[in-house]
Parts: structure tokens; sequence; C-alpha cells
């Protein structure tokens, strides 16, 4: 019925898991996966350029996304080692966006996936009010089913 | 993976739609299915006034009917996709607390239910089983969006609203409420 599932991981364990699970769950459906990670995007501050020309809030930033971009990788290709030990046909993206919910509904459009895998970390109360879900807002924006795992 | 599917319903277009893609996975999947409807709870009130309780049973009559039309529709759907089915009709005041206890109840595995995909506003305003659902569950959910009723059907979930303890549902689906 599904025949290609898109797994966006943040590299929590709960998202390992249900990387995992989605992973399975392909194979017993004789679906294809794609994995997809998204780091957040930095934008240069008003107030950097204010101290020191912003070279070094500039340098920092670019650490940070470097950072960023090299454990979304390490978190991809744990996933790409899972789905072959499985047998599972498996693709990576990494996106670059400040709103992570687009960037998985985007990708799960482009890439024609037609089921969403994910975790959720099921925040309540203020926490959820202050961080909110991606999942949350995947399941509000997305067109596509959506399996959440908990 | 799945062996046990729960598919709530409430009756909508949005539902019928995600009941259909529950059997058509729980049929791939050699899966059973347990097909749920949540009645709200008719609650006494300090003034029994007759037009008060009058009403009240002739909505618990409404409900019932309505429950059983819903859960009618599953059957069917298994029937003609020849998947083993059970129902269950349950009457609570939040929906997602029902369709949990009942889910672990049954030892579902997946419960697959339409989303009306509210936002902003009417999504603060309008209770969403779904949403709640999903939060304080331990089990799985599968969620079905469907692109053609996406917005058409979101004035429904605000009419679900409870905006006093005797406005209820089907009232307000027959046009005629009262506070």
């Amino acid at each position: 019925m599904f025949k290609h599932i898109l797994l966006p991981t943040d590299g929590s364990p709960l998202s390992d898991a249900a990387v995992e699970k989605g992973i399975d769950f392909a194979k017993s459906i004789n679906a294809k996966v794609t994995g997809l990670c998204v780091v957040p995007k930095e934008y240069p501050s008003y107030y950097d350029a204010e101290f020191s020309g912003g070279v070094k809030e500039r340098a920092e930033k670019e650490r940070a996304e470097a950072e960023c971009k090299a454990n979304a990788k390490i978190h991809l290709s744990a996933l790409a080692k899972v789905a072959q030990g499985a047998g599972v046909a498996c693709d990576v993206v990494m996106e670059t966006s400040d709103q992570t919910y687009e960037a998985i509904v985007n990708v799960a459009e482009q890439k024609g996936c037609d089921l969403i895998m994910m975790a959720s970390h099921g925040r309540r109360g203020v926490a959820a009010f202050l961080l909110g879900s991606e999942t949350q807002k995947v399941l509000t924006h997305s067109k596509v089913p959506v399996l959440v795992y908990r | 993976m799945f062996t046990h599917i729960l598919l709530p319903t409430d009756g909508s277009n949005l539902s019928q739609a995600a009941i259909q893609k529950g059997v058509q996975l729980a049929k791939s999947l050699k899966a059973k299915i347990t097909g749920i409807s949540v009645m709200a709870e008719q609650k006494y009130y300090l003034y029994q006034t007759d037009i008060i309780v009058q009403v009240r049973e002739e909505t618990v009559k409404q409900h019932k009917l309505q429950a059983h039309r819903n859960l009618s529709a599953i059957e069917k759907a298994a029937q003609e996709a020849c998947v083993p089915c059970e129902t269950v009709c349950e009457t609570s005041d939040h929906p997602y607390e029902a369709i949990i206890r009942i889910a672990e109840k049954s030892g579902c595995d997946l419960i697959m239910m339409a989303s009306h995909g509210q936002r902003g506003v009417k999504r603060a305003s309008s209770s969403r089983s779904s949403r709640c659902s999903m939060v304080f569950s331990a089990g799985q959910f599968l969620v079905g969006r469907h692109l053609d009723h996406g917005r058409k059907l979101a004035h429904a979930g605000v009419l679900k609203r409870r905006a006093r303890q005797f406005f209820t549902y089907q009232l307000c689906h027959h046009g005629s409420f009262f506070i």
C-alpha cells in the first residue's frame, strides 16, 4: 500500500527508535525509504555588524552550521546503515531550513513519499507551549499521511 | 508488522476516507481491525426542566443511531475487503481518552485516524481528538490526510466544541442549539 516512506530524524534516541521501526515497516511492506535530516539555517543578525564588524559572530555561526551538518551526516549515515542491514532501498537527504516542518513536508512532496514516519517527543504543558512539536506541525501541514511513533 | 488496527470514526467524510485507507492497509498487512465511535456524555444538570430531559433523551438516541451508522460503515468496508472486524461504541466527554483506552484494552498496535488539520484559531478553539491522542498515547498513530477534504470539513470540528455542557454535537448538526 505504501511504496516510499520518509523518515525524518533529529538523531535523538526517540528518533532512532522511530527510524528502526520505520525500516522494519518498510521491509514488511517492500517499500523504499528516504532519510531526512534538517539543519537549522543561521541568518546574519542585525547586531552582528555592530561589534567587531561581525567577523567573530559570522565565524561562530559558520562553525555552528558546520557542526550541525556534520552531525546530520552522522545521523543519516547511521540510518543508511540500518536500512542496508535490513536490505531496504534507502536514499538520504539533508536540508537546510529554519522551519523544520516545512522542509519535511516539502521533501515528502518532492520525493513523492506516500508516508511520513516520525517520532514525537510528546511534550505537554509549558514545554509544549515553548518548544512546540515539529511532528505536530508536520501533522497539520502535510497532505501525506503521517505515522507518529510513540 | 501491525496486527491490529484501531479505526476511530466520527462519521465525517474525512473519517470515511481514513476508514477506506485503514481497511486497505489492514488487508495488505493481514491485520484485523476494530472500529470505534465515541459518543458525547450526557450529564445531569442542576436545573432539570422537562425540556432539557427530553432533549437529552432525544440527543442520546440520535447519538446512538449516528454511532451505529458510523460503525456499520466500517463493518461494511471490512466485509467487502474480507478483513476481520469488530466494533465498539463508547461514551466519553473526551473522545481521545476513550480511543486510547480502547486501543490499550483491545491490544491495538496502530491507531489510524483522520485529522481535520485545523490551524490557528480554529485549532485552538476546537476539540481535536487526533491531536490530543497523539500526545498522550503510548501506541502508534497513523494519521491519514486527504488532499480533497482538508479544509472543507474544518468547520465540523468547531461545531463540536462544547460551549456549554448541554451544547451538544448532535444539536449543532441539526442546526438548533440552545445555551
